[in-house]
C-alpha cells in the first residue's frame, strides 16, 4: 500500500508541489490573524508570521522530502545534467560510446547465443517434460539400440507411462528447386508428433495414423514454418505439391512458427510421415537397407516421450524396468537384456544415446561468456581511465558544491548517473550491433548449409536484463572509483590549486591512474594473446591439409537415389561414368569415393584383427580393438585419383570394385596397421569389423596400406582408415574423384561442363549436386567457413582490444603527465633543460607500462597453458603477437608520457607553476 | 538547502511529536494551524510546536497511511488541508502510547534514583 500511494505522490508531483504552497500559505494567514487578533499590526503581523514561519523554502524542502519526492528530484536533476554534459563534448562522447557498444555488443551478442542453446525455454507447450527415451543393452557398458515400430507401438499402448510418444528419424532428400536438386534434412515423424510437443501448426492437418503405417506411402509431407515462407507464404499452399526425390508430395500443413523440432538451432526443412520411411530414406541414414521399417527386425525409430504432469523421470523407473522385463520376457530373442531409459532432450544432436550436451555445452559457454567478459572488463577500464582524465578538470566544480555544503554522497550519485547514462547509450548501441552482427552470422551460415537455422536475434526479455546487467555492470567498474575518488576531495585544496599536490621524491606512485593503466594493459594482453590461440589454432585447421593436395584435381558429388533410380541401375550409373571418365584422355585417373574430407557425413567401425570378436569393454578391447575407424568404401585407383602412392601391397582393382557382396578384401591406413600389426607388414593379413555392432563380423584380406588421411578439420591427426571396394558397401550418394591432365587451374575449370553432361548422357534423372574443383571445395566448404568467420572474429577481437588498450593507455597517462605540469614549470624556471625534464617524466611512465605489461605476460602464459587442450595445435607462447602487441602497447604509453611532457616544457615556467 | 539527513532529528522527540499528533487527531479532524494550536491549548502553553516540524511530521505519517487528507472549509471559509486517524493510525497511537508509558516510567525511575 504504501508503495502504491509512493507511487502515486510521485506520478502527482505537480499537484502535490501545489498543496504544500497552499497549505504553507494558509497557515501563514492563520498565524497572521491570530497574532492581529492578539494586537500585532496587521504587515507586522503578516511579516513576523512568515519570520515565525521559518525559512518557508526550507520547510516546503523538508516536507517534499517527507512525502519522498526529492529522491526523485535530484535523478531528474542528475540526468538533465548528465545528458547536457555529454552533448557538449560530442568527441569525448563519441568514443565512449563507441567503447562501450563494443565491449556489451559482444557480450549481448554471445548472451544471445547462450540464451538460445540453454535458457531460452523450447519453442513449444507441451504440458509435461519431453525427455528422450532410450533401449540400452544392460550387458555392455555403453551400447544403444534405436527401437522398432512393433517396439514403438508397444510403449505407446503403456498409457501409463508416458502421456504421449513419438518416434522420428532423419532423412536427407532432394528438392526439387527450379532444375537444380537441393539436399535438405527431412525428419520423418510418427501422426502425433506435433501433438506430443503441443505446438500447433500453422496451417493445414498433422499426419493421420494412416499415413503412418510402415510401408503406407502416402505421399504427404507438411513444410517448416522457414521453407513455407520462401515458398511465398500463402495460406493456399495446401494442396500443392512440391518434388522430393523427384517424387510428387502433397503439401498438407505447415509448422508453427519458430517449431524446429528437438534441436536448439537447427529446423528440418520439412516433415514426412513414417509410411514413407522405406522409399525416402538413402543408405546413409537408413538403419538396416535389407529390411523394412514394417519389419520387427528393423530397429530405426528414435523416440520422445511427453511425461504425465507432474511426473518426473526418476519417478518413471521402476515402471519402465518392469516394462523392459515384460517386454523381455515376450520377445526375447529382440529384446533380452534391455532396459528401456529415459534422458534428457538433446539439444545439439538427435542419437541413439543418450545426450551428453551437458558437459560441452557447459564448456563452450563458459569459454565464451569469459572472453567476452573480458572485452567488457577492458573497455570498462578504458573508459574508467578516460572518466579520470576528465575528472581532473572538474575538481574545482566539485569542490565549490562540496565546500557550499553537498553531501559526497550526492556527488557520487550524480556521478553515477553520468555514467550510467554513458552505458545505456553505449548499450542501446551494443545491443544493435550484437543483434545486426548474430542476424549476418545466421544469414551467412544459412546459405551454405542444408538445413534452415532458427535462431531468433531480435532479443527476449532475458537479454534486455542481461544488456542492462552488462551497462550496470561496466557503470560501477568504470564510474565507481573515480566518483569516490572526486567525491573524496578536499575541497579547500582544490579551490586553492592543488597548492598541496607537489612534487614528491618518489618516482612512482601507486596511484589509481597507473593502477588503471597497468590493468589496461595487463587484461589488454591476456586478450590479444588468447586471440591470437585461437587466430594460430583456426588458420592451422583452415589450412584444411587432409594428407593430399587440395589444388588440383576434380569431384563430383551426386546421388542417383533422389532421382528416384534404384541400387541396381545406381550402380550401373556409377560403372558407367567411371569408365567414361577413365576413358577421357583429359582424365589421368579416375575413381570413386563414399565419403569426401571435411565432409559431413562419415561412418565409423571398430576395427579388430580377425579372430574372437571383442567388444567395447571387453579386456582386450584397449589393446586390440580400434574404435571409431573411418570406412570408407572406394573404387579402383582410389589414392592414384587423389595423387598418394599406397605404402605397401596395392590398390583395388576394377573387379573389386564392381563385385558386390560383403567386402572379401581392405585396405588398411598406416595408422590402423600399426596398432594391429605393429611393425611386421599388414599386407596378407585378416582384419575384422561387425557391422553396426552386432552380428557375424565381416573377416576380410588386407590387399594393402595406405598413408593416413585427415578427415576431421579439428583432429591433430590423421584419424584411423579402413577402406573397402565400393561395390561390397554400395552406397548411392558417393564422390567421385577425377584426376586431370590439365596443366592449369581454368583448364580444370572448363572441364567441369563436359563431365557434367558425361554423366546427364548416361542417365538425365541422375541430380548432380556438386561439381567442382577441390581447390573450389576447399574455400566453399561450410565448416572452413564457419572455422575461417571465427579466425577473422578473433583478429577483429584482437585488433580492437588492441586499439582500445592503445588509447586508453594513451589517455590516462596523458592525464597522470598532465598533472605534473607545475613541477615541470619549476625545474624549467630553476634551469633544467627541456630534454632532461622530458626524460624524467618519460622514464618514469616506463616504470607503470613494463610492470603492467609484466604481470599481463604472466597472466598470458597462464591462461594459455589453461586453454591449450581448447586449440588445435595451441601453443602456450605466441611469440610472433605477442611481440606485437607488447611493441604496440609500450609505443603508445611512450608517446602519451612524451609528447605531454614535451607540450608543458614549451609552456612559460610561470603559467605552468600556476596551473 | 538539499533536504537535511532525517536521522538528524532525535529519534525520540520525532516519535513524541507523532504520538501528539496522532492522539491531537483523535479527537477530531484538523487542519495543520489547529493541530499546533490545540497542542499549545491543550499543554497550557507548555509544548509549541515548531512549524518546521509539524508539516514535515504531518506529511511523513501521510506517507505512512496512518493519517488521511482532504481538503475543506476552515472555520473561517478558507480552503485548508484536514488530517484525520486512519485505522491504521489508531492501532499506531496505541502502540506510540504504550511505548511513551514505558519511557516516561524508564526516565522517573532514573530521575528519581537516590
Amino acid at each position: 500500500m504504501r508503495f502504491l500511494r509512493r507511487l502515486k505522490t510521485l506520478l502527482q508531483r505537480n499537484r502535490v508541489d501545489d498543496e504544500i504552497r497552499r497549505e504553507m500559505a494558509f497557515h501563514v494567514e492563520m498565524e497572521a490573524a491570530e497574532r492581529a487578533r492578539r494586537g500585532e499590526q496587521a504587515g507586522d503581523a503578516h511579516r513576523i508570521a512568515r519570520a515565525d514561519f521559518g525559512a518557508v523554502a526550507a520547510v516546503r524542502e523538508d516536507v517534499r522530502d517527507a512525502r519522498g519526492l526529492t529522491f526523485w528530484d535530484h535523478l531528474v536533476q542528475d540526468v538533465r545534467f548528465g545528458v547536457r554534459l555529454l552533448g557538449r563534448q560530442p568527441g569525448f562522447t563519441a568514443v565512449a560510446v563507441t567503447i562501450l557498444a563494443l565491449g556489451i555488443g559482444v557480450n549481448t551478442a554471445v548472451f544471445s547465443i547462450v540464451n538460445t542453446l540453454v535458457l531460452k525455454p523450447r519453442p513449444w507447450h507441451a504440458e509435461g517434460e519431453i525427455v528422450g527415451v532410450h533401449s540400452k543393452d544392460t550387458s555392455l557398458p555403453d551400447s544403444y539400440r534405436a527401437f522398432s515400430y512393433a517396439d514403438y507401438l508397444e510403449l505407446r499402448g503403456r498409457t501409463d507411462l508416458f502421456s504421449s510418444l513419438t518416434a522420428h528419424n532423419m532423412a536427407l532428400v532432394g528438392v526439387a528447386d527450379g532444375d537444380r536438386t537441393r539436399r535438405v534434412i527431412a525428419d520423418i515423424v510418427t501422426a502425433n508428433y506435433f501433438d506430443t510437443f503441443g505446438s500447433p501448426l500453422t496451417a493445414g492437418r498433422a499426419f493421420t495414423i494412416e499415413e503412418e503405417r510402415p510401408g503406407a506411402e502416402i505421399p504427404v509431407t507438411i513444410l517448416s514454418y522457414p521453407a513455407w515462407q520462401r515458398m511465398g507464404g500463402r495460406t493456399d499452399i495446401i494442396g500443392q505439391t512440391i518434388r522430393l526425390n523427384t517424387r510428387p508430395f502433397q503439401i498438407v500443413g505447415v509448422a508453427g512458427r519458430g517449431f524446429g523440432g528437438s534441436l536448439a538451432f537447427v529446423t528440418p526443412e520439412l516433415w514426412l510421415p513414417t509410411g514413407v520411411y522405406d522409399t525416402i530414406t538413402n543408405d546413409f541414414f537408413r538403419g538396416d537397407p535389407s529390411t523394412n521399417l514394417g519389419d520387427s527386425s528393423n530397429y530405426s525409430l528414435i523416440l520422445m516421450a511427453r511425461l504425465p504432469v507432474g511426473r518426473t523421470a526418476a519417478a518413471l523407473e521402476p515402471a519402465l524396468e518392469v516394462a523392459s522385463a515384460s517386454m523381455a520376457k515376450a520377445n526375447p530373442a529382440a529384446n533380452a537384456h534391455r532396459l528401456i531409459t529415459l534422458a534428457p532432450l538433446g539439444r545439439m544432436s538427435i542419437s541413439t544415446k543418450p545426450s551428453t550436451d551437458i558437459a560441452a555445452i557447459a564448456g563452450l559457454t563458459v569459454a565464451l561468456l569469459s572472453m567476452a567478459a573480458v572485452v567488457l572488463l577492458v573497455a570498462s577500464f578504458n573508459l574508467a581511465n578516460m572518466l579520470l582524465a576528465r575528472s581532473g578538470s572538474r575538481r574545482k566544480e566539485f569542490a565549490i558544491r562540496l565546500a557550499i555544503g553537498g553531501s559526497r554522497g550526492r556527488v557520487v550519485r550524480q556521478l553515477m548517473t553520468e555514467g550510467l547514462i554513458l552505458a545505456l547509450v553505449g548499450g542501446a548501441a551494443g545491443l544493435a550491433i550484437a543483434i545486426w552482427s548474430t542476424q549476418l552470422l545466421v544469414a551467412t551460415l544459412s546459405r551454405v548449409a542444408p538445413v534452415s537455422f532458427t535462431f531468433e536475434a531480435m532479443p527476449d526479455w532475458r537479454i534486455l536484463s542481461a544488456m542492462i546487467g552488462y551497462c550496470t555492470l561496466s557503470t560501477v567498474v568504470f564510474g565507481l572509483l573515480p566518483a569516490r575518488r572526486l567525491a573524496g576531495t578536499d575541497p579547500g585544496l582544490a579551490l586553492k590549486g592543488n597548492a598541496g599536490e607537489l612534487v614528491t621524491g618518489r618516482r612512482f606512485r601507486l596511484g589509481l591512474p597507473n593502477l588503471f593503466v597497468m590493468g589496461q594493459l595487463a587484461l589488454s594482453l591476456v586478450l590479444i594473446s588468447v586471440a591470437a590461440l585461437f587466430l594460430r589454432g583456426a588458420t592451422e585447421a583452415a589450412k584444411a591439409d587432409p594428407g593430399f593436395s587440395l589444388d588440383r584435381g576434380i569431384m563430383v558429388q551426386m546421388d542417383p537415389s533422389l532421382g528416384g533410380l534404384t541400387a541396381a541401375r545406381s550402380r550401373e550409373v556409377y560403372q558407367l561414368a567411371l569408365d567414361r571418365l577413365r576413358a577421357r584422355p583429359d582424365v589421368a585417373a579416375a575413381s570413386v569415393a563414399s565419403i569426401i574430407p571435411f565432409g559431413d557425413l562419415e561412418d565409423d567401425v571398430d576395427m579388430q584383427r580377425a579372430g574372437a570378436p571383442i567388444r567395447r569393454g571387453d579386456a582386450n578391447a584397449a589393446t586390440d580393438l580400434v574404435e571409431d575407424s573411418t570406412l570408407t568404401s572406394i573404387g579402383a585407383g582410389y589414392f592414384d585419383a587423389l595423387g598418394l602412392t599406397v605404402r605397401s601391397g596395392r590398390e583395388f582393382t576394377e573387379d573389386e570394385e564392381r563385385a558386390s557382396g560383403p567386402p572379401r578384401v581392405a585396405i588398411i591406413d598406416l595408422g590402423l596397421a600399426e596398432r594391429l600389426f605393429g611393425t611386421a607388414s599388414a599386407v596378407g593379413r585378416q582384419v575384422q569389423y561387425a557391422p553396426r555392432g552386432e552380428g557375424e563380423p565381416i573377416v576380410m584380406t588386407v590387399v594393402g596400406v595406405a598413408p593416413g588421411i585427415r578427415q576431421n578439420m579439428f583432429a591433430t591427426s590423421p584419424e584411423p582408415h579402413v577402406y573397402v571396394p565400393f561395390g561390397s558397401a554400395f552406397v548411392s550418394g558417393a564422390i567421385l574423384h577425377v584426376r586431370t591432365r590439365a596443366t592449369s587451374a581454368a583448364a580444370e575449370q572448363s572441364m567441369l561442363p563436359g563431365i557434367r553432361q558425361l554423366i546427364a548422357d548416361i542417365d538425365a534423372r541422375v541430380p548432380v549436386l556438386e561439381a567442382q574443383t577441390l581447390a573450389s571445395y576447399r574455400d566453399r566448404n561450410l565448416l572452413l567457413g564457419v572455422v575461417r568467420a571465427g579466425a577473422a572474429t578473433f583478429t577483429v577481437f584482437g585488433v580492437v582490444a588492441l586499439l582500445m588498450a592503445a588509447v586508453g593507455v594513451y589517455g590516462v597517462k596523458a592525464y597522470v603527465v598532465s598533472r605534473r605540469t607545475r613541477e615541470i614549470g619549476i625545474r624549467v624556471a630553476l634551469g633544467a633543460t627541456a630534454r632532461r625534464v622530458v626524460w624524467i617524466i618519460v622514464r618514469d611512465g616506463l616504470t607503470a607500462s613494463v610492470v603492467g605489461l609484466g604481470v599481463g605476460l604472466v597472466l598470458s602464459a597462464l591462461v594459455g597453458i589453461a586453454m591449450r587442450s581448447l586449440t588445435y595445435q595451441g601453443r602456450a607462447a605466441d611469440a610472433a603477437v605477442l611481440t606485437v602487441a607488447l611493441v604496440v602497447l609500450t609505443s603508445s604509453a611512450l608517446l602519451a608520457s612524451w609528447l605531454p611532457a614535451r607540450r608543458a616544457t614549451k609552456i612559460e615556467p610561470l603559467r605552468a607553476i600556476r596551473e | 538547502m538539499a533536504g537535511k539527513p532525517r536521522n538528524e532529528k532525535n529519534d525520540l522527540l520525532q516519535g513524541t511529536l507523532d504520538l501528539l499528533i496522532l492522539k491531537t487527531l483523535a479527537l477530531g479532524p484538523q487542519h495543520g494551524w489547529g493541530i499546533s494550536l490545540r497542542i499549545r491549548q491543550i499543554s497550557e502553553d507548555v509544548l509549541q510546536v515548531n512549524q518546521g516540524s509539524l508539516y514535515p511530521a504531518l506529511h511523513r505519517l501521510e506517507e505512512q497511511g496512518w493519517v488521511a487528507a482532504e481538503w475543506g472549509l476552515s472555520d473561517a471559509n478558507r480552503q485548508a488541508k484536514f488530517y484525520k486517524l486512519t485505522r491504521a493510525g489508531e492501532k499506531q497511537l496505541q502502540r506510540e502510547t504504550e511505548a511513551w508509558a514505558q519511557v516516561s516510567l524508564a526516565v522517573s525511575k532514573i530521575v528519581q534514583a537516590t
